[in-house]
């Protein structure tokens, strides 16, 4: 049976709106977390699916 | 191509060459090992007993002059020679990050007071959520703007934040130890006569689950952010099996939607929604009659009535 899927757009969101972990960057320990964390993500899609994109 | 010499990139590479045992010897060294010992067994998730070892630790500033003194003797024989530190730069500081464990990350910073001078005075502050221990190697006869706020709780919203208020500033002197919990304080430096020089403990358990930005002028909340890296990993993995067209991953989005942060609870029901609502719709239910934050109750409620007529809608399997 064919997945039934809800546009992104239809489906409620949240009033409090919270951004991705290292966007707010506050002290020298901060450095780079949200290089590491986006670069970390690219690899594990990569090494679980290298033709996705 | 980028401005580099042959003869400079060839000393750069013997540099990096020759590094190696350097840091070998610096990590094997008194100073680093007695600093990885203090903290060695320190408990896991205890951050009170972290952030005590921590205070213990920069009540005395003498120990840090002897973990760099290899580091400064390497670059003083060799200016290429690359310390083995993240470092961070921007118009205000320089930092490095001078050790890490599973307990804490020590950093060191250098801001500036004739930059602080030359900019303009913030206009956010921010609660970092972590608890910090600072150590002001040098105060530079800066004043310290400090404010405080509610700590986050489980049913944080934007919408009714308190807004932070300011409290009794301090006039900084060299050797203060200053500790600061990020879930309801933060801070700001201003009017520095001279650089400010700080060694920094940031206490890794006990962190809040969100960092927020609040306006100086008037306290108010501005902007929020996941204080939790692992939220937003398991967010950018749903999406990326949503678009993935993973349905067979159902158990990792329904898990997902009962995790302790609300933001991540609701994200992973959008995108399992946008994957497979009928395997999603019993959890969208239960999240509508009983989800304990109060933003996702009225979001899963609104959006029942979308994904029902949609189903209702779909045609019969045969």
């Amino acid at each position: 049976m064919a997945l039934i899927a809800i546009d992104p757009g239809e489906i409620a969101e949240l009033g409090t709106n919270v951004a991705m972990h290292g966007t707010l960057g506050a002290s020298i320990a901060d450095i780079d977390d949200m290089f590491e964390l986006i670069v970390g993500i690219a690899i594990l899609i990569y090494e679980i699916a290298p033709g996705f994109a | 191509m980028n401005g580099i010499d042959a003869e400079t990139r060839a000393a750069i590479l013997a540099a990096r060459a020759a590094a190696g045992d350097t840091i070998r010897g610096w990590r094997n060294g008194e100073a680093y090992r007695a600093l990885a010992a203090r903290f060695a067994d320190c408990p896991p998730g205890d951050a009170a007993e972290a952030l005590t070892r921590a205070t213990q630790l920069l009540e005395r500033g003498d120990w840090a002059a002897a973990l760099l003194q290899p580091l400064v003797e390497a670059l003083t024989g060799d200016p290429l020679f690359e310390p083995p530190f993240r470092t961070s730069r921007d118009g205000l500081r320089i930092g490095a990050v001078l050790f890490e464990c599973p307990a804490m990350t020590l950093s060191a910073c250098v801001t500036s007071a004739a930059a602080m001078r030359r900019l303009s005075v913030p206009r956010a502050l921010t609660f970092s959520g972590r608890m910090v221990v600072t150590r002001y190697v040098r105060g530079g006869g800066a004043r310290l703007r400090r404010w405080r706020t509610e700590p986050v709780d489980a049913d944080f919203s934007a919408t009714t934040a308190p807004p932070c208020h300011e409290i009794e500033a301090l006039r900084l002197a060299d050797g203060d130890v200053i500790a600061t919990d990020g879930g309801h304080e933060a801070q700001l430096l201003t009017e520095a006569r001279s650089d400010i020089v700080t060694l920094v403990a940031t206490i890794r358990a006990g962190t809040a689950p969100l960092m927020r930005e609040h306006a100086v002028a008037d306290g108010r909340l501005l902007r929020v952010a996941s204080g939790d890296d692992r939220a937003s990993r398991t967010e950018m993995l749903l999406a990326f099996l949503r678009l993935a067209g993973r349905a067979d991953a159902g158990p990792r989005f329904a898990e997902a939607t009962g995790d302790p942060a609300f933001h991540l609870r609701w994200a992973a029901m959008r995108e399992w929604l946008a994957l497979d609502a009928s395997a999603a719709l019993p959890r969208l239910e239960a999240m509508a009659a009983d989800d304990p934050h109060g933003e996702i109750r009225e979001a899963a409620a609104r959006t029942l009535a979308v994904v029902r007529s949609r189903l209702e809608a779909a045609p019969c399997p045969a």
